[in-house]
């Protein structure tokens, strides 16, 4: 499991948490599953067509139609449980850390910490279970993704101090 | 200051312990036309009014090339009126919530993404309100980025109520109570 970076002078940690690695079955699936069916219909109109000129061969073409129409639907699933599995979140008195499999190290803000944001840009997003988004990284020149401790069952409890935290930098200027 | 009432359900964790909600509304749901989507709408509306004459003269030759052309009108009718309707959707999307501390937006995007922000009230936040039948008040300001990378600020705050007078006197009442 990665460990917690140095913290800074006067740092203390309020909560510790990781994501939750149950597989999720979202709008994702929904899309790899119309994929994966589309696949799975083209091959067995070509196994019930060549199955007829060449009997025998029905299941060794709907087969690995089949199993790969099942890898396209599992595969995001299952790799973003792994890598859920391998991540922590960390909130401290002056920063939000996300250590692990999750953090792709691209940023400054992804090796140091994301800041206490301000308290506009902090997002709750319900959910079972909620996420809480305090940043956004640049994924090309013109898109952002937003970041934050995804999928965390004390979210309820995260989310007022991390609102007191950002309202706070307010109220001391 | 209006009728502080218990913390309802799925509210739980998300309210301070001492913080009670004072008025809760939601948007009117209306297409309003503002004048910086104009040139928008203007381009939107000659894209389409090109692949719609395009399309006229390509049926003139026969069998079903003109088609092409719908991808196009319907691109084009989607700049123009696009934004127009999306506003309209999202205000049927959007709750707002004023408590004695702060200000709540909750939105359901169309994918049924549920989010929540809030915004505190303090004797320094700066209260606007704007409209004439429905009501704008603001209390806050952010920087949005644009496609082209340059920055703008926008004007947070609830749009659109019926009873704006009502809830900008309450947010000034929320202020007074902190003073």
């Amino acid at each position: 499991m990665p460990q917690t970076p140095p913290l800074h002078d006067g740092e203390t940690i309020l909560w510790e948490g990781r994501p939750d690695t149950r597989p999720r079955f979202g709008i994702e699936t929904v899309a790899t599953g119309i994929f994966a069916g589309a696949l799975v219909l083209a091959a067995l109109g070509l196994a019930t067509v060549i199955d007829r000129s060449e009997p025998g061969l029905f299941w060794p073409i709907l087969l690995p139609g089949l199993i790969l129409g099942a890898v396209i639907v599992l595969a995001y699933p299952l790799f973003d449980s792994a890598q859920n599995r391998g991540t922590r979140y960390v909130l401290t008195n002056q920063r939000a850390l996300i250590i692990g499999r999750k953090n792709p190290h691209r940023t400054a803000h992804d090796r140091e910490g994301y800041p206490i944001p301000a308290p506009d840009a902090l997002i709750y997003q319900a959910g079972n279970p909620p996420s809480i988004y305090f940043g956004r990284r640049s994924t090309s020149k013109h898109s952002y993704t937003d970041v934050g401790f995804e999928r965390i069952s004390d979210a309820n409890d995260v989310y007022p101090v991390m609102r007191d935290l950002a309202e706070a930098q307010i109220r001391n200027g | 200051m209006g009728d502080l009432r218990e913390t309802p359900a799925g509210w739980d964790g998300i309210l301070a312990p001492d913080e009670k909600i004072i008025w809760q509304g939601v948007p009117t749901a209306r297409m309003t036309l503002r004048g910086q989507r104009i040139p928008t709408m203007a381009f939107g509306l000659f894209f389409s009014g090109f692949a719609l004459v395009w399309m006229v003269l390509a049926s003139q030759a026969g069998g079903s090339f003109w088609m092409f052309g719908l991808l196009h009108f319907a691109v084009g009718l989607g700049v123009a009126f696009g934004p127009l309707i999306m506003t309209y959707i999202m205000s049927g999307r959007t709750w707002y919530t004023l408590t004695n501390q702060r200000a709540y937006i909750a939105t359901r995007s169309l994918l049924g993404a549920k989010e929540l922000q809030s915004y505190p009230i303090t004797p320094d936040t700066q209260l606007g309100m704007t409209g004439d039948t429905f009501k704008t008040v603001t209390f806050g300001e952010m920087t949005k980025r644009g496609s082209k990378g340059r920055s703008y600020q926008l004007k947070i705050g609830f749009r659109d109520l019926e009873d704006g007078d009502e809830v900008y006197q309450l947010m000034r009442d929320v202020q007074r109570k902190q003073t």
